[in-house]
């Protein structure tokens, strides 16, 4: 029989899940203590809402006029080397308690940018999808929008070569 | 074809004319596409030839807009921007207030080199950076930078598009303009300077001497990435520049000038890499001229040269004479308000277009090409002074909205406009006594 998605996949109960209403200090403490660099946002019915991952992280950490990216101009509209800023620890604490406030909702990637697909969908499908976004592939049931777990290329191999 | 359809070629070419504006104007389609197909549809309904639309086309305001884009795009990677705007921080002691003052003056005299649109991309981030350091709304500093992009870019030939159609088309050199116009540039940018300290000097006031020491903590050395790319840089600007001012005189037009300068900093910059690496960092910067405007401005300068073909702008032109009774004084009065509100809420690009066979075809009347500068001087203050009216009245006032909606501190098309517009029509008001004392 054929492998599906939902065959190589990490299931939800064996992740890290963060809810919208965690602010995004909640999932930096997370990923500090899991290691882990993705994270799905959940709702508390378990249906999805996105995904908070670690190049948010670095993108909170920058400066927000280093980030803002205005489409075809956004070659020229950046900062070029921040050299100029000196940081030190303090600076970095400052920042981070300033994130205590901000909720994960609004730090979501780009739906855009995440491939979901259905738990049914045939295995090479869902290799191709992680290999065109470079992200990991979220399982969703297309009825319900429930969540139902992550395909990497690690849950990959971990169920194809284990 | 013209005849084929039976239709009258003028009636035709307007009817082309005021579709492309109408278009132009609901912003539903790439002005680039526009244009091109404004332009085709005049070669092709037989309005005029393939010869005269490349005739049409003013090859030296595309070359003086290439020439620069490259330069620009090239001196930007060495961080040369960055580092003015942290020194200029860091001289006023991160005084807020000095800091708005100088951001002011340093958009002013950016954008009177370059194009509006560059300096701002440019001066925009450094200016969040700066404003989130002092924990400050970032609004009063884009307000200010918006209005001194385009009150600086009115100062000369290369400020400002609109200068660059007009320089081209009138033949007037990169030094008229500064004669001319950089004076009641200077002007209007003290008074708008004024009005910006005035306006913000309280609310400034009110910043923490704290929030001052974290700008004064930043290496503005550090924010230069390539110091040799810098010092090439500003050697072949300052190559262009001398181009500009002493070239007019040899018959050196400043597209010449433009695209040597970017060849030579292409080689400087280049040079030293193997052929195939050459290629790649030439794409790229190539990447980086804005091929939309280069294309609408040939479009649109084709389009233009239909309706002049058929006679509509020398009628216009007529009737322009005969509201003002062929006086010089008044018809400059008309052309500089026509323009200046016009420009407020339209793009100045192709009104400027439009106006200038019409201007021209003022000439006999007056005496002249030479005896029409004025026109050319009224023409140029009101569409660069009227873009400031509002955030439609020109593409840099539009970037820097984008920036601030993106840096979640909109800047609202109403809020602008009314701090804007009075500042806009006292800098007309101003501008005009100016033309008044100066021409007549």
């Amino acid at each position: 029989m054929s492998l599906t998605c939902h065959d190589v996949m990490l299931p939800k109960d064996r992740q890290h899940l963060v809810y919208p209403e965690n602010s995004v200090f909640d999932a930096f403490h997370i990923m500090r203590e899991s290691r882990a660099r993705f994270l799905p946002v959940v709702h508390k019915d378990g249906t999805y809402a996105g995904v908070f991952t670690a190049p948010t992280l670095l993108r909170l950490l920058l400066p927000r006029a280093a980030t803002i990216n205005l489409g075809w101009d956004d070659r020229r509209t950046n900062l070029g080397n921040l050299g100029f800023m000196s940081m030190e620890k303090e600076d970095f604490d400052a920042q981070i308690d300033r994130l205590h406030k901000e909720n994960i909702t609004d730090f979501m990637s780009d739906p855009s940018n995440i491939p979901t697909t259905a738990p049914n969908t045939p295995v090479m499908a869902g290799i191709l999808l992680i290999y065109q976004y470079k992200r990991h592939l979220i399982l969703v049931e297309p009825d319900t929008q429930k969540f139902v777990g992550t395909v990497s290329a690690n849950s990959l191999l971990d169920r194809v070569l284990g | 074809m013209a005849d084929l359809i039976g239709i009258d070629p003028l009636w035709l070419a307007t009817g082309i004319l005021v579709l492309t504006y109408a278009i132009l104007i609901t912003e539903k389609m790439n002005r680039a596409i526009l244009a091109m197909l404004g332009a085709s549809l005049m070669v092709l309904f037989g309005i005029i030839n393939q010869q005269q639309a490349l005739a049409g086309v003013d090859a030296n305001t595309l070359a003086l807009l290439i020439g620069m884009m490259v330069i620009v795009a090239i001196t930007s990677k060495s961080g040369l921007f960055q580092y003015v705007a942290i020194k200029a921080a860091k001289v006023v002691k991160a005084n807020p207030t000095g800091i708005l003052i100088m951001l002011t003056l340093i958009t002013a005299v950016f954008s009177a080199m370059l194009d509006n649109v560059t300096t701002v991309l440019l001066i925009a981030p450094i200016t969040l950076l700066i404003t989130d350091a002092l924990d400050t709304p970032v609004f009063p500093f884009f307000m200010a930078e918006i209005l001194a992009s385009n009150v600086g870019g009115t100062a000369t030939l290369i400020g400002d598009p609109p200068n660059i159609i007009i320089g081209s088309a009138a033949g007037l050199s990169f030094n008229q303009f500064v004669v001319n116009l950089a004076p009641i540039s200077a002007i209007c940018l003290v008074v708008l300077t004024a009005i910006i300290y005035f306006m913000y000097r309280t609310q400034l006031s009110k910043i923490p001497a704290s929030a001052s020491q974290r700008i004064m903590k930043f290496d503005e050395s550090g924010a230069i990435t390539d110091v040799r790319l810098m010092i090439k840089s500003l050697s072949v600007l300052a190559l262009v520049i001398l181009g500009f001012t002493l070239g007019h005189g040899y018959g050196l037009q400043p597209g010449t000038s433009a695209l040597a300068g970017a060849g030579l900093l292409m080689l400087l910059a280049y040079g030293g890499q193997t052929a195939e690496q050459q290629s790649e960092s030439v794409h790229h910067i190539f990447g980086e001229v804005e091929w939309v405007t280069i294309l609408f401005f040939a479009g649109l300068f084709v389009i233009v040269a239909g309706v002049e073909h058929v006679g509509l702008l020398d009628f216009f032109g007529e009737k322009v004479l005969e509201i003002t009774d062929g006086d010089m004084m008044w018809t400059a009065f008309l052309i500089f308000w026509a323009s200046g509100i016009l420009s407020a809420i339209l793009d100045n690009i192709p009104f400027v277009a439009t106006m200038i066979p019409l201007i021209e075809s003022t000439a006999d009347t007056f005496g002249g090409p030479e005896a029409i500068e004025p026109l050319w001087w009224s023409l140029a203050l009101g569409a660069c002074l009227g873009g400031n009216g509002s955030l439609l009245g020109a593409s840099a006032n539009l970037t820097v909205a984008a920036f601030a909606e993106k840096a979640k501190q909109p800047i609202g098309f109403l809020r602008f406009m009314k701090i804007a517009f009075p500042i806009m029509l006292l800098t007309l008001a101003i501008a005009n006594v100016y033309i008044w004392l100066r021409y007549f």
